[in-house]
């Protein structure tokens, strides 16, 4: 993958860097703010950018505000932002309409190497990557919107996983279900939130953002 | 420039002298009505005072008299030049006895009161003075001219004799006379009068400056007041400096630190070595991660970077990750200064948590909205739980409330055994 990366901290934008490039792929830029890496997309065109949400000069949710100009002036470049800490208004922001090729998730989660280069590839490939942390805060009592108070707690977890961006083969294993169960599971979670059978993978995430529409 | 182009006028001709003697005749004109108000507000308190009402009506008299020291700063303000602060706003207590004690415990209207006694009979000494020595100047000026509409007389002589008559026989008319009146006229008009008229309003000006502005405890309340805002306001950005310190330095270095250790642990997979290696580098990941999560907990408790971008949207997070259903309300129209926006901000956590632990309830409100047009910050958080809330139980409560009263704010909690209980926060938005 080509990536850019627009992180404040040196320490990690050289410690990411390093991780990528370590595992064959290419950083074409590495910055520390927001604006310098808006700049750089006009001659490197990468598969996905890496943004940290708190960089100067504000500092609160740069990494969000690139994200949502990077949608409108790239729309099929992946968009990752990552954040100290999740907040769920920065996600309903960064979410908000056109979900795919975007991710949220917390900072720690790079450690997890395979999981946040696996994540990667997903976002650059149009998927939608959320922190478990934002769906266990989207999955609290707060947040329920109607349609959700109707799921089963077993429905509940499904979601939950699919939300994480869990293929339907990952739920079989996390939850010990068999293949056709997490179907049934799925179809009655499309059901009950009124989402219409159209295009596949595509009410996977509609079914995550009926929540953020809520939070 | 002004100034010194004036230098060598006389006092005369200056517009302060005019202005000064316009005060004297404004005062002149207002001082029997603040005088007649003083003596019908003690007379009426006093024959009234062993009723409620004459408690009450003396109350409302006094908290009326500091429209007398407003417009007395305002005319000191325009005529003599002389700006007098006004004195502390009148702190409205709750209640029928709190309006009659607010009135009649208000040092500032007891004040007025003393001017409107006082500033009676310096108004007559002082106007009836400077009108007098301004007509007397004129008068021996213009001698000259009207002393041929003066009768005749008749002296001991028998000569006929026109104009004032001075001791027994002397009578004051011809050129010399008129000359020595012209001289006493141009002494009284022209240095007399200017000096007693400046004098007697730079006294006045005194009297008011001393009665109707602000009393040295007062000023002493207003400074400690302001230093307390500034302290409050400084330990808030200090807070914010440590909560962006940590997250630059250590809690950037811990993620490195994690990411790092995972790295070689992804490298490492494939190799053979020993398994304790590999567990002692699981180890080390995991505990930089438990350290993240720890210290992640401890920056958001010191102040929670969200403020940052509004109390609404780190309300909005602190709702989302309640651990029961929260509806919330926000309705402020701009941003609260961040020492206020902290408070409230930490006020709801701490409200949300005591409603979800100790409540028994289902549901909860949280509110945040103004009120006395727009001067207050009001934040309420209703649950409908069992109620019966004890602020003396140690459920931070009274933390709650010693913080609020930090920023001159309150705390009031409404919980009835048996519920509901709602707890509102007032602070004073600036």
């Amino acid at each position: 993958m080509r990536i850019s990366i627009a992180e404040d901290s040196a320490l990690l934008r050289a410690g990411l860097t390093e991780l990528l490039t370590g595992r064959g792929h290419q950083v074409v830029a590495a910055v520390d703010n927001a604006e310098d890496l808006l700049a750089s997309m006009a001659t490197d065109v990468p598969d996905v950018v890496i943004l940290d949400n708190r960089m100067p000069p504000t500092p609160t949710n740069e990494g969000i505000r690139a994200a949502l100009a990077l949608r409108t002036t790239h729309p099929g470049v992946g968009v990752l932002v990552l954040s100290q800490y999740v907040e769920t208004r920065y996600a309903s922001q960064l979410f908000a309409g056109q979900p795919s090729g975007t991710g949220y998730l917390l900072k720690d989660r790079v450690a997890d190497v395979g999981s946040f280069i696996e994540a990667l590839a997903r976002i650059a490939a149009g998927e939608t990557v959320l922190d478990p942390e934002v769906v266990r805060q989207l999955m609290s009592v707060s947040n329920r919107p109607a349609g959700l108070q109707m799921l089963t707690p077993r429905e509940q977890s499904v979601l939950e996983l699919m939300a994480q961006g869990r293929t339907n083969a990952g739920i079989c294993a996390e939850l010990f279900l068999s293949a056709g169960a997490v179907e049934k599971n799925i179809t009655a979670i499309f059901s009950k939130l009124g989402l219409e059978p159209s295009g596949g993978d595509h009410r996977r995430v509609l079914a995550v953002l009926k929540y953020l529409e809520h939070a | 420039m002004l100034e010194k182009d004036q230098k060598f006028v006389p006092a005369f001709f200056k517009k302060k002298t005019w202005r000064a003697f316009a005060y004297h005749w404004a005062m002149l004109f207002l001082a029997p009505f603040g005088f007649t108000y003083a003596i019908l507000t003690i007379s009426l308190g006093a024959s009234l005072l062993v009723t409620v009402i004459g408690l009450s009506v003396a109350a409302a008299m006094l908290m009326g008299a500091r429209s007398w020291g407003r417009l007395q700063r305002a005319l000191t303000g325009s005529l003599l030049d002389r700006h007098i602060d006004a004195p502390p706003r009148l702190v409205r207590r709750p209640g029928f006895m709190g309006f009659i004690r607010s009135g009649l415990g208000d040092a500032s209207g007891w004040r007025a009161l003393a001017h409107m006694l006082a500033g009676f009979a310096t108004t007559l000494v002082a106007s009836l003075l400077s009108i007098t020595f301004l007509v007397a100047g004129l008068g021996c000026l213009t001698y000259w001219y009207w002393v041929q509409w003066l009768p005749l007389m008749q002296a001991k002589g028998g000569s006929w004799q026109r104009g004032t008559s001075i001791g027994s026989d002397i009578y004051a008319e011809g050129p010399t006379w008129n000359l020595v009146y012209a001289a006493v006229g141009v002494l009284f008009t022209f240095l007399l009068w200017p000096a007693i008229n400046n004098g007697l309003a730079r006294l006045q000006g005194s009297l008011a400056a001393g009665l109707l502005g602000p009393t040295e405890a007062q000023l002493r309340v207003k400074s400690l007041e302001e230093r307390r805002s500034h302290t409050v306001q400084d330990a808030d950005a200090r807070l914010a400096q440590i909560e962006r310190d940590l997250h630059d330095g250590t809690q950037a270095q811990l993620v490195a630190i994690a990411m790092k250790l995972g790295d070689a642990r992804d490298r490492l997979a494939g190799e053979d070595i020993p398994e304790n290696i590999k567990a002692l580098l699981a180890g080390a990941q995991g505990t930089a991660t438990d350290a993240l999560n720890d210290l992640r907990g401890l920056a958001s408790g010191i102040r929670p970077a969200v403020i940052n971008d509004g109390l609404d949207t780190a309300l909005e997070s602190l709702v989302a990750a309640a651990p029961m259903p929260v509806s919330l309300t926000y309705s402020l129209a701009s941003r609260p200064s961040p020492a206020i926006e902290a408070i409230a901000y930490f006020c709801a956590a701490e409200l949300l948590n005591n409603a979800a632990k100790h409540s028994s309830g289902t549901r909860v409100t949280l509110k945040v909205a103004t009120a006395g047009h727009g001067k207050q910050l009001v934040l309420s958080v209703l649950d409908d739980g069992v109620g019966g809330v004890d602020p003396a139980a140690g459920s931070g409560i009274e933390g709650l409330r010693a913080r609020a009263a930090n920023v001159d704010g309150t705390l009031e909690i409404s919980s009835p055994r048996g519920g509901p209980t709602e707890i509102t926060l007032r602070l004073p938005l600036s």
